[in-house]
């Protein structure tokens, strides 16, 4: 298997990409939205409310960025679009059969375009973290920095991401158009939305809301540990399809 | 072992209803450039997908290097360049860092993107990025990753498509002097005889997804048809003493056409001539490649 030598190329495939300017971008506006948020409300409302509740700052800036601002929501949608932009080189002028006309083995390309998507997708959320204590430095938070809290805040939605990133690389190796699996993951957004306000028991197995779960700090009551075993199961589960249909696919 | 280095058994590939590839039985020999012709969505791209593993075959079997390809995959392909219609690129990498992608996971020297970039003569617009190329240069380029590695099979399905005269020139040339070079064995597919005649020593012609035709070149030409051209006079005396002699002939503008037929031109003309027949015009019009491969194809049609 030439696993190493493919994730290689999968990070030279990337260079010149706009991937790189989104990588960026959505955690600069995250911290820049996090940022105005402490500036307008934390001294007269935030602060005081935190302490009401017997939480810290770092906590409460951590529920703003998930609940607030949906971070935990619109993360499987960015994760598709990575995807997206991991799977656009290969189906743009048909590279697929020029990729799996070397000697590779389809699961190993496969594995290979997986662990890229987890890693970009897992470089957001680290990003997007330390956009947060960049926050909460600037904003001057009386507390030090709980890095408990954000290595579990962290990893949490690292593995949350396992099933995110195996359903758009399936949905990336069904779907020619590389923008379809952008649409389900959106639609995967709303729908969360709804289970997470409506149907929390339904929420529980529907893995575009496991993000979300997963730095759920106990503001709609969800256990984080749904998103660690759901986001195994799944990742595992869905990789398991998508090599499955892979190797049967036709490269036509 | 088999001197064939490709060989099919019975392959087929159906898309639902549709059979692109019915019963092929491709031999490729050893060392050879072998042309697959066959006009555009004759099968010749789906039966190439098929010896490299992209497309399952419905049935059939596939052999290179006298191995399966179904449980010898990796193995074969290490020994395997190709091409398969138009070339694959990533448009926004240089042309050598899009080498060195396919360099990486072939586990080369650095030396090789060098060499094949030389070989296509694109050294001087290495890191010129592929989006900016022509055509033309994009094709060289997919030939210049199929030859990464030297390659002891190239698989080039229309080498040639979007060259200018010069660029179809310079392909072919390369093209030929591979197996004397290296030892390579080279499949080049084309809807177009003229191309495939100047370098191959095999033919193999695919019709409707079906094998039409193979052979070498000269059992190609067998194929074809001579017709006897002559202008003698009295032409009606000509006529009736042609017939006589058991030949069919037709009359069109003034002369005698004889088609078909193993006649010996030296003696018909003796034999003219001795009947007091005056012979003012005599030859023989043979079929070219171009002219056998057009009718077979169209026969096959007809069917």
């Amino acid at each position: 298997m030439k696993l190493v030598q493919l994730i290689g190329t999968e990070l030279s495939k990337q260079k010149r990409s706009f991937l790189w300017l989104f990588l960026f971008i959505i955690p600069l506006g995250t911290t820049g939205a996090m940022l105005l948020d402490m500036v307008i409300r934390y001294d007269d409302y935030l602060f005081p409310n935190a302490q009401e509740n017997g939480i810290s700052s770092w906590e409460m800036l951590i529920n703003e960025n998930h609940g607030v601002l949906s971070w935990g929501l619109f993360l499987p949608v960015f994760v598709a679009v990575i995807s997206a932009f991991i799977h656009q080189n290969e189906s743009k002028v048909d590279n697929w059969k020029n990729l799996l006309s070397l000697p590779v083995t389809r699961g190993s390309v496969l594995l290979s375009k997986y662990l890229i998507i987890l890693v970009f997708g897992w470089l957001l959320v680290l990003f997007n973290a330390l956009g947060l204590i960049l926050v909460g430095k600037l904003t001057g938070f009386p507390e030090s920095v709980s890095f408990e809290l954000f290595g579990r805040y962290v990893l949490f939605q690292f593995i949350s991401l396992l099933a995110i990133a195996a359903i758009q690389n399936l949905l990336n190796v069904i779907m020619k158009n590389p923008i379809f699996p952008v649409v389900v993951a959106f639609v995967g957004m709303i729908v969360s939305g709804i289970l997470m306000y409506q149907h929390q028991q339904i929420g529980k197995f529907f893995p575009f809301l496991y993000p979300y779960i997963a730095g759920d700090l106990g503001k709609f009551g969800f256990n984080p540990d749904i998103a660690i075993s759901g986001g195994l199961i799944y990742g595992a589960i869905v990789f398991m399809v998508g090599l499955f249909v892979f190797n049967k696919k036709d490269i036509v | 072992m088999s001197n064939y280095l490709i060989e099919t058994n019975g392959l087929i590939k159906s898309f639902g209803n549709f059979k692109a590839v019915n019963g092929i039985d491709l031999k490729v020999p050893k060392g050879e450039i072998y042309g697959f012709l066959g006009p555009n969505g004759a099968g010749k791209s789906t039966t190439i997908r098929m010896l490299l593993g992209l497309i399952k075959p419905t049935q059939g079997m596939v052999q290179l290097f006298g191995r399966p390809l179904k449980s010898n995959r990796l193995d074969i392909l290490k020994k395997v360049g190709s091409m398969v219609e138009s070339p694959s690129y990533y448009g926004h990498l240089s042309a050598y860092e899009n080498l060195n992608i396919t360099r990486k996971i072939l586990e080369l020297p650095k030396s090789e993107v060098d060499r094949v970039l030389q070989v296509v003569r694109l050294t001087e617009v290495k890191d010129k990025l592929v989006k900016k190329f022509s055509l033309g240069m994009k094709q060289r380029l997919g030939i210049a990753q199929a030859l990464l590695g030297n390659p002891e099979l190239l698989l080039l399905d229309e080498p040639t498509n979007g060259l200018d005269p010069s660029g179809i020139h310079e392909i072919r040339d390369l093209i030929k002097r591979l197996p004397f070079e290296t030892g390579m064995t080279v499949l080049v597919s084309s809807h177009i005889l003229s191309e495939v005649e100047l370098i191959a020593d095999q033919v193999g012609v695919i019709q409707k997804g079906e094998m039409i035709f193979q052979g070498t070149l000269q059992d190609l030409r067998v194929k074809g048809s001579s017709t006897l051209i002559i202008d003698a006079n009295p032409m009606e005396r000509a006529l009736v003493h042609i017939e006589q002699m058991g030949y069919t002939v037709q009359v069109r503008d003034g002369r005698l056409y004889i088609p078909e037929q193993t006649v010996d031109p030296a003696e018909m003309n003796k034999k003219l001539v001795m009947n007091n027949i005056s012979v003012r015009h005599l030859s023989e019009h043979r079929d070219t490649l171009e002219e056998i491969f057009l009718s077979i194809t169209r026969e096959d049609l007809k069917r």
